[in-house]
């Protein structure tokens, strides 16, 4: 219907609503349409009224509050940027605090955790295959660099650690370069010896360093310590640099319970220390091998390394070879009750005198040599056979050192057998000795 | 006291280079500067807000100064396009139209009473058209207009909304359209069928019956 249709025009006919076209034809149709045209005069009435409602006058002040509006929604809009600084600020001091946590940490870590000084894996491959240095004894230096690691590592195979009776030539390919690298290992030993421990937890003191850092992302892989699983210092830095402020301070919380983790076992760390240390450490071994001791670095995957942690986490000097096996520094008393104490527990483990094995090493021609072997609970006294003529001593072959207790010469650092030869004397001089632990 | 009936109507002249050099200091943080686009703007933002707010005094006053203080927040935006007066009056139609699409501000609207919050001295305190004004209502010289406000403020908020831009503002059907976001033929319907909400309203009470 028409009518239905131009309703809605003759509404919309106020104020020029309506196009031409639709006006015209509007028009044509209320020339008809009374109540189209009653609609129209209605619309435009209602409109005309709706504009004429009065509104009331501005109310007075109303500049004025709006201006204080204004003043109030900068000032709030500024509070954010408040809390923004408040929060920069207090996250700063919350990264200061974990900064705090970690460099105590770090500092006390090597007192409870040697292991992580100790000098990386392949060094004594390194060392044993290095060219000749006739000047050693005077380079230590070059030594140093060696430990550093900044030598090529030779091909692997090249020492063979000598276990039970073996000749000890067996794994020194070339003795002229064995001679060399044992005598620039046994300077590095005693280097290693005679390093403040302040110099071996240095990050960046060298290979050593590099190798705890290794071992400790070694053991973060393995997710064993809480500790040591913390990422590195750099990596944290970056990681709260990311994420929300709840995450980094989450991350933060994290950091602070494993760094408490790691103090907790310092703390039980510096109880053991107060023990005897092999002592101490053959009875761990014997009470609870299974049980990790309380330290920070700790792979529970071999008595020998257990052990060698006891020995690190006491203020023994321990390092490790390419075959896994540790060197680890103990008196010859401590050598006893190592003896007596894995062989009564049981411990598969294998000890030399690692003085006598490097001397092998080192002089290919020397037949004759200390050795003892702990073996499935069994000690047994290698054969000594006498060198048919007097040792070649090497270079950089250490002087014994019978009264400094340093001593890792052949001849002056009796093995086990030679300490019971010794036994008869009445008060044997302690002495540091390296041992060689092979692992399970 | 009430101003005029054009007191609503929106400032469409091309700016004048007074209002621009006000604008450009504003801009550049003059308060001052700011303060006097306020005096000049107060009365169109104000009375757009009055007929929004259906006469509620306090949220009238609300919406006006916080869409000022939109316009300063944002006053980096305003390019020149248009007079300074027609980027108020979008700010206030936005700001208002946002406010009452959320659930809260229905849930509001419905639990008060129509007049509930309007300020009695200077509203029309009208009841339904069987009820007269009171005598205090001196603004209130028409009946007729009186109802017409009531029925006017009992439309939906779209009708009424296309009715205050068409019929108050004077604005085209294209600019209604551009300011709701609707199409032209949505707002010629919905302006349609607000007048003829209002007559069947009014048409008991002689207003709307013909012609004036």
């Amino acid at each position: 219907m028409a009518c239905d249709r131009l309703r809605e025009l003759a509404l919309l006919d106020v104020d020029d609503g309506l196009a031409a076209d639709e006006r015209a034809e509007l028009d044509a149709h209320l020339a008809g349409c009374a109540d189209c045209r009653a609609a129209r005069d209605a619309a435009r009435q209602v409109a005309r009224g709706v504009r004429q409602i009065p509104v009331p006058p501005v109310p007075l002040g109303f500049s004025e509050r709006t201006l204080q509006r204004l003043e109030r929604a900068q000032s709030s809009e500024a509070r954010p940027r408040v809390r923004l600084v408040r929060f920069a600020a207090a996250a700063a001091l919350l990264a200061a605090a974990a900064i705090f946590w970690i460099e105590r940490e770090r500092a006390s870590a090597p007192k409870n955790a040697q292991i992580a000084s100790r000098p990386p894996e392949g060094d004594l491959r390194r060392l044993a295959d290095e060219p000749e240095r006739k000047q050693a004894p005077a380079d230590e230096e070059k030594a140093r660099s060696v430990a550093k690691g900044e030598e090529s590592p030779p091909p692997p195979g090249s020492v063979a650690p000598p276990v039970t009776g073996g000749a000890p030539t067996e794994g020194a390919e070339n003795p002229a370069r064995a001679e060399g690298g044992l005598n620039e290992r046994d300077k590095n030993l005693k280097d290693a010896g005679e390093r403040s421990d302040e110099e071996r937890r240095k990050p960046d003191a060298g290979a050593a360093g590099e190798a705890g850092v290794a071992s400790k992302l070694e053991q973060q892989k393995e997710g064993e310590s809480p500790a040591a699983a913390a990422p590195a210092f750099d990596e944290l830095v970056r990681d709260l640099a990311r994420g929300t402020p709840a995450e980094a301070l989450h991350k933060i919380g994290a950091l602070a319970d494993a760094v408490r983790d790691g103090e907790q076992r310092a703390d039980a760390d510096e109880k053991a220390k107060s023990a005897p240390t092999m002592k101490a450490a053959a009875d761990d071994v014997k009470k609870s091998p299974d049980v990790a001791p309380p330290l920070r670095f700790v792979r529970a995957h071999g008595a020998a390394t257990r052990i060698a942690d006891l020995i690190g986490a006491r203020g023994g000097q321990v390092a490790r070879d390419d075959a896994g096996r540790f060197v680890v520094e103990l008196t010859e008393e401590e050598a006893k009750a190592l003896e007596t104490r894995l062989a009564a527990a049981g411990v598969k483990v294998e000890t030399v005198v690692a003085s006598d094995w490097l001397a092998a090493l080192r002089e290919s021609e020397l037949r004759a040599r200390e050795r003892s072997v702990v073996a499935d609970g069994a000690v047994r006294k290698a054969e000594t056979q006498e060198p048919k003529g007097p040792p070649t001593k090497a270079p950089g072959a250490p002087p014994a050192e019978p009264t400094s207790g340093k001593s890792r010469g052949a001849a002056g650092a009796p093995s086990l057998g030679a300490g019971k030869r010794q036994s008869g004397d009445p008060k044997p001089p302690p002495r540091v000795r390296w041992f060689l632990l092979a692992g399970e | 006291m009430t101003t005029s009936p054009s007191q609503g109507a929106p400032a469409r002249a091309t700016p004048d280079p007074e209002e621009t050099l006000l604008v450009a200091r504003a801009r550049a943080g003059d308060r001052a500067a700011f303060g006097e686009l306020i005096v000049r703007h107060q009365d169109v933002v104000w009375g757009l807000a009055w007929r929004l707010t259906r006469g509620m005094r306090a949220q009238a006053e609300d919406l006006a100064q916080e869409s000022f203080v939109r316009a300063l927040q944002g006053i980096a935006n305003f390019r020149g396009d248009s007079a300074f007066g027609t980027w108020m009056h979008r700010i206030v139609l936005n700001l208002h139209i946002n406010r009452t699409s959320t659930l809260a501000a229905r849930a509001e609207r419905r639990a008060l009473p129509i007049g509930a919050d309007r300020d009695e001295d200077a509203y029309f305190q009208v009841d339904p058209p069987t009820r007269r004004a009171r005598p205090d209502e001196e603004a209130l010289q028409n009946e007729q207009l009186a109802l017409l406000r009531a029925a006017f403020d009992d439309l939906d908020e779209p009708r009424r909304i296309a009715v205050l831009l068409r019929d108050v503002e004077g604005r085209s059907y294209e600019e209604i359209a551009e300011l709701l976001a609707i199409p032209i033929g949505t707002v010629r319907s919905r302006l349609a069928r607000a007048r003829e909400e209002l007559a069947r309203k009014l048409g008991g009470t002689g207003f709307g019956a013909g012609e004036a």
